[in-house]
């Protein structure tokens, strides 16, 4: 529980900026997982609502540049699609109006003066000045406060009088537009009603200057249950006042109020839309009614996309980063790993209903059936039926058009292929080699990440890996492409509680014959093209590969093994120069030095194994006089290799770790087993009184580390030990040396020079 | 013959000197032109307070034309007293003076009864903002109007200035730039007590690329060709700034102001004024990309102690003159010290 207050705020403080890297901590978007782009399929106009945790809208979204809107079409038809759509944006969004003139360097305005269009030309003049009139500028005097008003009615008579002599529908309609605009700015809702009125019996159209029509008359309803009505028509037709439409929407009304106003089924689709849009929790219900209501609403679609994405956060980021969904607010209910993935089999259940669903409807009745069909296949594959998803798959990815959502097919249908294979078998199947590296090329890590996380689950984490190393970077707080994972077991590695890149992957996740077979990969002689690909980050690293080896092997107390892969490391490898600080063999991190005439400088990884070995062969030969100083030796390095020596990096990559971490050799680390068996051996080796004393009381520095991690452990991290009981079991382990060397513990504390003189007494 | 060579060479010193117009007593100045800013940072304060700055021309709001709205205020100033800390507050003897400009086409565009409610505009604006924001101040004494008149815009200047006087009880003064003050019987004296003498800007920015738009020191020469007092009471501003301007392709992008450390960093000088962009920079907002063109125009030391040079030769100051520099900012102290900007004032006076 402490753990996730603490979690809690480094999350909070987190959000503040992500540039801060001291206060990191992943969440949200940068732990969301989806595949299942809506970018690939056709609904522009409800992408700012789309399922995210970063509720970002773009306010520029129509005058930014990139983005082409209903608007911009409008006006790049009424051209004759002759004349680039940024040129008409500019035109209409940037030019000032005096800038509009014969002389302008605009494609789109010479284009207007080219063919003498004067009534366009005074239509964008009329528009840019009643921009002016604004509500941001009302009274610029700051001295009356409805000059604004009159200025908008002298401009509200002036359109109706140019209205009389344009021609051209659609120049009509942009007057009528600003009329109704102006009328908006000056709250005169009944004017609007009425000009409404009269304005839908002229023009009995739905294009988008008609949607904006609707759109004030909505704005200027009285009766709250009827604007509701009207927002979800107008939510359901429009797409560039899709955003506005929300703020005079009433989600509190109920629902069978507004359902009251509606004329026909397609109208209470609408309105079944507008209510369940946003849900953040279920929506089959909705999603049910809608289609029942109208099986071609272009909403019920957008709810379809919107549950696959909702489907994708609650199973795939639990299941592939060990996170909570990034947009669900059950933290304190599900905060610890087993329960995790407990809710996520929930969670598939209802995929599963949503699958019934999906496989109940017409498919000749709903638009667009691919999209349908492609749900299909990933709901198939949510609940873990990857054979049907395939099959269904090669019922319809024949008939895809468009590259976007073959796109969106292959990387479904990759996924599937990855996961249908055995345990212990998987691998990076050749037929969806080719979509690896497309989807690597257009930056989708995301879908490279998901493979190797299904690699992962079904043991093959040497491939993981390698995928892993394509996609992730060491600057990682920078970086937007950043992912960030916790182990399956939900341990604390390194100094987080979370990966971030393929080395911290590696050295805690993939065990020794794991990392061989990664080496085995990366060293083939004889790599295809793609295997040169994948494997190409990781054969630029041999240093780090071969250091993390040869850490591996010292974990598990292989010293030849560890001394054949540290060999390997080029010297100049480390960063830190010299690698140790102090010699392992004869200082003890801190206060004792048994021979300070002893180097450091010349050590490297492999000579220290080496000298390891040729001390354990020594102290293992009975013949051999001076085993017991042999055995010491070899003990004061086992007591360096772990968390508390002055040699960790021999069996960790950093010495910054959390209790629970992942690696195998967690209690030899914290506990010092190996060098309190050797002190023993020393002791029992010795005749020397002095020499068995400093032995002994090695043991009881040994027996206090040991004690020191069973207090620890109990906590669930080590910030909140209780120090009186800390010192209490340091103590415990020190209380039979004492009474037993009671003279020689009081020489020792006396002073740290007092360890090498009883080393030297042998 | 020494004696004749003596006298001949007295006379040619008698003549060839001519008095310089020196002025007794300086009131020091600064215009404020910054609109965004909501307070004088710390370093402003102690410009203004080291330097025993008078009078801080506060630029509050410009007027433009609007083809909807007609003649309507713009960026208007953020200052305010509230927002400084009580410790930083400059002297008592701090005069704001509010100062406004309005834009040419203003008077080119607009009637007699417009000019009559722009002038009770103008007068209600800047006697609110003041009472808003600047209340704990001594009393303003002085409205001064910016304005880029011309020939064909003069009368309704002049108009403007004689309508404003009429409502305000407080003394109006105008800025004056060196052409009509040069040709005054052609472009009139305004109708106003006094005028500050603008020394500064006299190229268009875009006109010349070879010459400093700020300060070009022949140019200024061309204007002091006067030798007659000007019929009102002169003031005089120089200008103490720097910017760049940016071009991308060819095509000017905007005004930067940019640090010239910052600018020999990312840029290869190729003459005098200019400069290339040879790594892509962001800054701010901005993005420099390699072969934007920059020309930075700055004004040094010398260069302004030229300039007082040549005004004290050619105009007639009167005994107690304001001296204005444009504009205070906290990056004149970075480039000139105390002393220097004490000596600027001063070099007027000997």
């Amino acid at each position: 529980m402490k753990r996730l207050l603490v979690y809690t705020i480094l999350l909070v403080i987190s959000c503040t900026s992500k540039g801060f890297c001291c206060y990191f901590y992943p969440y949200g978007e940068d732990i969301r997982y989806s595949v299942f782009n809506p970018d690939n399929f056709n609904f522009d106009g409800y992408r700012i609502y789309n399922y995210t945790s970063s509720y970002f809208y773009d306010e520029n979204y129509t005058t930014n540049i990139n983005t082409v809107t209903e608007n911009d079409l409008m006006w790049y038809n009424h051209c004759k699609k002759s004349v680039a759509i940024d040129e008409i944006k500019k035109a209409i969004f940037e030019i000032d109006v005096s800038e509009v003139s014969p002389k302008s360097k605009n494609k789109f305005i010479q284009y207007l003066y080219k063919l003498n269009d004067y009534q366009t030309i005074n239509y964008l003049l009329f528009a840019k000045k009643a921009e002016e009139l604004n509500p941001a500028q009302n009274d610029a005097w700051e001295n009356n406060t409805d000059v604004n008003d009159k200025l908008r009615d002298k401009a509200i008579k002036e359109a109706f009088e140019r209205i009389k002599s344009v021609q051209n529908v659609i120049v009509k309609k942009r007057y009528y537009y600003q009329i109704f605009k102006l009328l908006s700015f000056n709250g005169d809702f009944k004017r609007t009603i009425k000009l409404y009125d009269s304005y839908s019996k002229l023009f009995n159209t739905t294009d988008f200057l008609d949607n904006w029509a609707l759109y004030y008359r909505m704005q200027a309803e009285p009766d709250d249950a009827k604007m509701n009505y009207l927002a979800a028509q107008v939510f359901a037709r429009g797409t560039d006042n899709k955003f506005d439409v929300k703020w005079y929407f009433n989600k509190n009304i109920p629902f069978e109020k507004v359902v009251k106003f509606a004329k026909n089924e397609k109208e209470k689709a609408n309105i079944h839309v507008m209510y369940s849009f946003r849900r953040l929790d279920q929506n089959l219900e909705n999603i049910k009614k809608t289609y029942a209501f109208d099986a071609k609403n272009r909403g019920l679609n957008f709810l379809l996309l919107r549950e696959i994405n909702k489907l994708e956060d609650w199973i795939l980021t639990p299941t592939y980063t060990m996170y909570l969904p990034s947009l669900r607010e059950d933290y304190w209910e599900n905060s610890n790993g087993s329960r995790i993935l407990n809710r996520v089999e929930v969670d598939r259940k209802y995929a599963s209903k949503v699958l019934d669903f999906v496989n109940s409807v017409d498919m000749n009745a709903v638009e667009d059936p691919i999209f349908w069909k492609m749900t299909k296949s990933y709901l198939e594959f949510l609940t873990k039926d990857y054979s049907k998803s395939l099959e269904t798959i090669e019922s319809f990815e024949n008939q895809i058009k468009g590259d976007k959502i073959k796109r969106q097919c292959a990387i479904v249908k990759a996924l599937v292929l990855t996961a249908n294979q055995n345990r212990s078998e998987a691998k990076i199947l050749k037929s969806i080699e080719k979509t690896i590296i497309d989807e690597y090329n257009r930056e989708n890590y995301s879908f490279l990440f998901g493979i190797a996380k299904e690699l992962e689950v079904l043991g093959s984490k040497a491939e993981a890996a390698l995928l892993i190393s394509k996609i992730t970077k060491s600057d990682y707080y920078d970086d937007s492409t950043s992912f960030y994972w916790k182990s399956r077991g939900n341990k604390i590695t390194l100094h987080d509680d979370f990966y971030y890149d393929w080395y911290g992957y590696v050295d805690a996740e993939l065990s020794t014959k794991d990392l061989f077979n990664l080496i085995a990969t990366i060293n083939n002689p004889n790599p295809t093209q793609f295997n040169r690909w994948l494997r190409k980050e990781l054969y630029n690293e041999p240093n780090k590969i071969n250091d993390l080896m040869g850490i591996k092997y010292m974990r598990e107390d292989n010293l030849r093994m560890a001394y054949n892969y540290f060999i390997k490391v080029d010297k100049n490898h480390y960063t830190n120069a010299p690698l140790f600080n102090e010699n392992p063999f004869y200082q003890i991190k801190g206060y004792m030095n048994f021979d300070a005439k002893q180097s450091a400088s010349y050590l490297t990884k492999a000579n220290v194994v080496a000298r390891l070995i040729q001390l354990q062969n020594k102290a293992n030969n009975v013949n051999n006089k001076n085993r017991d100083h042999h055995y010491f030796l070899i003990a004061n390095c086992y007591y360096n290799m772990s968390y508390y020596g002055n040699s960790w990096m021999m069996k960790r990559i950093s010495r910054t770790a959390g209790r629970d971490s992942n690696y195998d050799d967690e209690a030899e680390y914290y506990c010092c087993h190996q060098a309190k068996s050797y002190y023993q051996k020393a002791f029992s080796t010795s005749k020397s009184k002095k020499f068995k004393a400093l032995s002994q009381y090695m043991m009881a520095k040994c027996q206090a580390r040991e004690n020191e991690h069973r207090v620890i452990s109990k906590y669930e991290k080590y910030y909140y030990v209780d120090d009186d009981e800390l010192k209490r079991v340091n103590n415990q382990a020190f209380s039979s040396f004492i009474r037993q060397y009671k003279d020689d513990y009081d020489v020792m504390s006396s002073g740290c020079e007092y360890f090498s003189i009883y080393f030297k007494a042998r | 013959m020494k004696k004749t060579a003596l006298l001949g060479l007295l006379f040619v010193f008698l003549f060839s000197c001519k008095k310089e117009h020196k002025i007794e007593h300086i009131e020091r100045a600064f215009y404020y032109w910054k609109s965004e800013r909501d307070h004088l940072d710390s370093l402003e304060f102690k410009l203004l307070d080291t330097l025993k700055i008078q009078k801080l021309y506060v630029k509050f709001f410009e007027v433009k034309y609007d083809e909807t709205m007609g003649n309507i205020p713009f960026s208007k100033t953020n200052l305010n007293e509230y927002n400084w800390y009580d410790d930083n507050k400059p002297k008592d003897s701090l005069q704001i003076i509010p100062t406004v400009f309005i834009k040419n086409e203003v008077f080119l565009r607009s009637s007699k009864p417009e000019i009559d409610t722009l002038a009770s505009n103008v007068q209600h604006l800047v006697l609110k903002y003041f009472d808003d924001r600047f209340k704990n101040y001594i009393d303003y004494k002085e409205i001064q109007i910016d304005c880029d008149w011309t020939l064909t815009s003069r009368d309704n200047y002049f108009y403007f200035l004689k309508q404003l006087q009429k409502l305000s009880p407080k003394e109006l003064s105008c800025t004056l730039r060196l052409y009509p003050y040069k040709y005054r019987t052609k472009m009139g004296i305004p109708p106003v007590k006094k005028a500050t003498l603008m020394c500064y800007n006299l190229i268009q920015p875009f006109k010349d690329n070879t010459k400093n738009s700020i300060l070009d020191l022949d140019e200024l020469d061309s204007y002091l060709t006067v030798d007659k007092k000007y019929p009102i009471h002169l003031d005089v501003a120089l200008p103490l700034f720097s910017w760049a301007h940016h071009y991308q392709y060819d095509e000017f992008k905007g005004f930067v102001n940019l640090n010239e450390l910052f600018l020999k960093e990312i840029c290869e000088q190729k003459s005098e004024l200019w400069y290339e962009v040879k790594k892509d920079t962001s800054f701010g907002s901005l993005y420099f990309r390699v072969g934007d063109k920059i020309k930075y125009e700055d004004v040094s030391e010398k260069k302004i102690r030229n300039a007082i040079g040549k005004l004290k030769n050619k105009v007639q100051f009167d005994d107690k003159t304001t001296v204005t520099f444009f504009h205070l900012d906290t990056i004149i102290s970075n480039k000139y010290n105390h002393e220097t900007l004490t000596s600027l004032y001063n070099s007027f006076s000997y």
